[in-house]
């Protein structure tokens, strides 16, 4: 029985993969680096865009039902998150610490001058807010529109109660459905993901399509030693030699993949941030990490075929991840692109990649919701080989 | 053009070129023009010429790494155009690049070419050992290539070609740049295999090797062969009566210009060769060297040997082009 060209050319892969190990430090460490550095740093912008409502804290020297009311008013309002604290002091040190935008003081005579009618001619406030250093004028504008509202409306409850009117339920309830929402691009705010949720699969998939970097050098260099010239004269064909390189680093991208979740899921919040949450079928996982594999291999393939020298190997496939990477929302999130660069994105196989991952991880997506992903990673992945099977073979 | 000297071999052919031309895309010229020789099998031969001659692109059709354009090959009865698969599995090379994995020990790297050539599982081992053996690399067989000596590459890259023991075995300068020992141990592994009757095709720029290995050359210059037949052959028609001149300095223009209509070849910087010289023209060179006032260290002449024969060949197709 004859040995297998193909098995032949794995395992000689595999052993010089196992001997170059910065080449496999960049295709685990740098993705890993990434995921943690964005997780963490933009964990409160993804959180405020998700719809994390505003730190505010409220420190209550009186303790009297028209505060306590006060306060649930406010927290009715999904916009602010608020938070109960005894001591002013102790405010300022949290509004230095940048946990909170605002922090509002309700003075002991609260409870008596809010339903005071000569409240009307005074010129002392009623409550005080002190606005952290890193709060934007804007959203203090916003803040503050919502307080007057609301001490305005707990006024006139008391001033309506005073006048008998006791119950004010079907007007709040008939005023939450006078203002409609829409948003102007799809599923852009009705599943924004966290932190995590974005960074792990645009850094995962940025470093399954950086596996071009080492698979095209090492490719250039069996040209550069003469070994692929002395491979045509054996009868060790075109075929063989691309299964013996693309199986490797297939499953290198399964790894990759496996590696990369489990870091989303279980390192990120033991630094401190949220943990990734695997929602979504597994087959789904499985078929996209595949085409997604297919893709990145297909386009390492062709830049080796195609790249004379490991410089011209290296520019092309570095500056080509980044700017797909740039364009295809792993760099900056898809959903805070322009229209026009959001369109740019849908010609980026990254972007495919991540918005299957996002339909899985987001919205709990099975196989059928990311089919459209599938099929467009894997008929650029085998359009790609095509291309390089094409040049590759009349150089036989 | 000079008619070119054709001594076909005696027994019957076992590599047939006939015609060959073979052009590269943008090239001004064919890197192989007509080209045509036989070798009868078991036979050692060397394949001379210039660096840019198209040898390389010769032995890039004989191994099949390149197709055919014009013309036919054939190696023991299979025809390069016919059965390119067939004509792959009579021969190995060692190229003149070290084609191996400098990354990978020796013996993953004979282990992956073993593979490469898809080797019977029981007999691999075997042709391992064999090869091995050949060439002596048994002691370090486990460790890196890229840690061997320049001599120990070079036997790693004859051992590869050893693998899929071939019939026909082509060997592209397998001993530039190396140490005398594993020189001596190339050549001599080389006399093996010859005598085990492989038929060896073989370039070198080490006359004296191609003198000792060969039985007969084919002399190519710009992708023509312009002299063939067996060693004796080639020395007796084109060696004799070659005068050397070696100076104790590199040769100025004036030198150069003054040797030039002699037919003077430069082997380097201080040595000047010229085919077929006699009285007079050994008179009109030691003129030439004495108005340049060149610093003359010492001069030879008449020895019938096949670099002077080379040298002469070459001379006289450079004067014809």
């Amino acid at each position: 029985m004859r040995r297998s060209a193909t098995l032949a050319a794995i395992i000689k892969e595999l052993r010089l993969i196992r001997r170059d190990p910065h080449g496999l430090a960049l295709l685990f460490v740098l993705p890993l680096v990434f995921i943690l550095i964005m997780s963490l740093a933009m964990r409160d912008l993804y959180a405020t865009r998700a719809g994390a409502g505003v730190g505010v804290l409220v420190i209550d020297r009186g303790g009297g039902a028209q505060a306590e009311a006060l306060y649930q008013r406010l927290a009715a309002n999904q916009g602010f998150a608020l938070t109960r604290l005894a001591e002013a002091a102790d405010a300022r040190a949290a509004l230095r610490a940048g946990d909170y935008a605002f922090a509002v003081e309700l003075p002991a005579d609260f409870e008596t001058r809010i339903g005071e009618a000569a409240l009307l001619a005074s010129q002392s406030a009623l409550v005080r807010v002190t606005v952290a250093a890193d709060t934007s004028r804007q959203l203090e504008l916003i803040f503050n529109a919502a307080l007057r509202e609301a001490l305005q409306r707990q006024r006139a409850e008391i001033m309506l109660t005073r006048m008998g009117v006791t119950s004010l339920a079907a007007e709040d309830e008939a005023s939450s459905r006078r203002v409609e929402t829409v948003y102007a691009y799809e599923g852009a705010r009705a599943a924004a993901p966290s932190a995590v949720q974005q960074n792990v699969p645009a850094w995962l998939v940025f470093a399954l399509f950086f596996v071009a970097v080492p698979f095209s050098n090492a490719f250039i260099k069996e040209r550069q030693h003469g070994a692929l010239a002395r491979l045509r004269s054996t009868n060790m064909g075109a075929g063989a030699q691309f299964a013996g390189k693309l199986a490797p680093y297939f499953a290198i991208n399964q790894i990759q993949v496996v590696l990369m979740l489990l870091a989303g899921a279980f390192l990120v919040p033991l630094l401190g941030g949220e943990a990734l949450a695997l929602n979504g079928a597994p087959l789904g996982f499985i078929l996209l990490s595949t085409a997604l594999s297919i893709a990145a291999l297909g386009m390492a393939m062709l830049i080796a075929v195609i790249a004379r020298t490991s410089e011209q190997a290296t520019l092309t496939a570095g500056v080509g991840n980044i700017v797909l990477a740039a364009i295809g929302g792993v760099m900056v999130p898809k959903f805070v692109m322009p229209e026009a660069m959001q369109t740019l994105a849908g010609f980026s196989p990254m972007a495919w990649g991540v918005d299957g991952f996002l339909e899985l991880l987001l919205r709990g997506g099975g196989v059928l919701d990311i089919q459209m992903e599938l099929l467009k990673l894997t008929g650029f992945g085998l359009a790609a080989l095509a291309l390089a099977w094409a040049l590759y073979r009349p150089q036989e | 053009m000079r008619s070119v000297t054709d001594i076909s071999a005696p027994e019957p052919a076992f590599i047939r070129v006939a015609g060959v031309r073979h052009a590269y895309r943008g090239a001004p010229a064919p890197a192989l023009d007509g080209v045509s020789f036989d070798i009868a099998q078991g036979a050692c031969f060397g394949l001379l010429g210039p660096n840019g001659a198209g040898k390389s692109t010769l032995f890039a059709l004989l191994t099949g790494v390149r197709k055919l354009q014009s013309g036919e090959i054939s190696v023991g009865g299979i025809s390069a155009r016919a059965d390119l698969p067939g004509l792959r599995a009579q021969g190995a090379i060692a190229p003149q690049d070290l084609a191996f994995y400098p990354d990978l020990t020796g013996r993953e790297n004979l282990d992956f070419f073993a593979g490469a050539y898809r080797l019977d599982r029981a007999a691999w081992r075997e042709a391992m050992a064999r090869a091995v053996e050949t060439c002596q690399l048994s002691e370090v067989l486990d460790r890196r290539a890229e840690t061997y000596s320049g001599g120990l590459k070079r036997r790693l890259n004859l051992a590869i070609a050893l693998l899929n023991e071939p019939r026909v075995l082509y060997l592209d300068e397998p001993t530039v740049g190396i140490d005398a020992r594993s020189r001596r141990l190339i050549v001599d592994a080389i006399a093996a295999l010859k005598a085990e009757g492989v038929t060896i095709i073989y370039t070198s720029h080490y006359m004296e090797e191609v003198e000792a290995l060969c039985d007969g050359a084919a002399i190519i210059d710009r992708g023509r062969v312009v002299a063939q037949g067996s060693i004796r052959e080639i020395v007796r028609a084109h060696g004799g009566g070659a005068l050397e001149l070696v100076f104790a300095a590199p040769a100025g223009d004036g030198l150069r210009a003054g040797l030039a209509p002699l037919g003077a070849v430069w082997r380097d910087e201080q040595t000047a060769a010229i085919a077929a010289a006699d009285g007079e023209t050994i008179a009109r060179a030691v003129d030439a060297v004495t108005q340049s006032g060149a610093p003359l260290a010492h001069m030879n002449f008449g020895q019938a040997r096949l670099e002077a024969a080379y040298l002469s060949v070459l001379g006289q197709s450079g004067d014809e082009a």
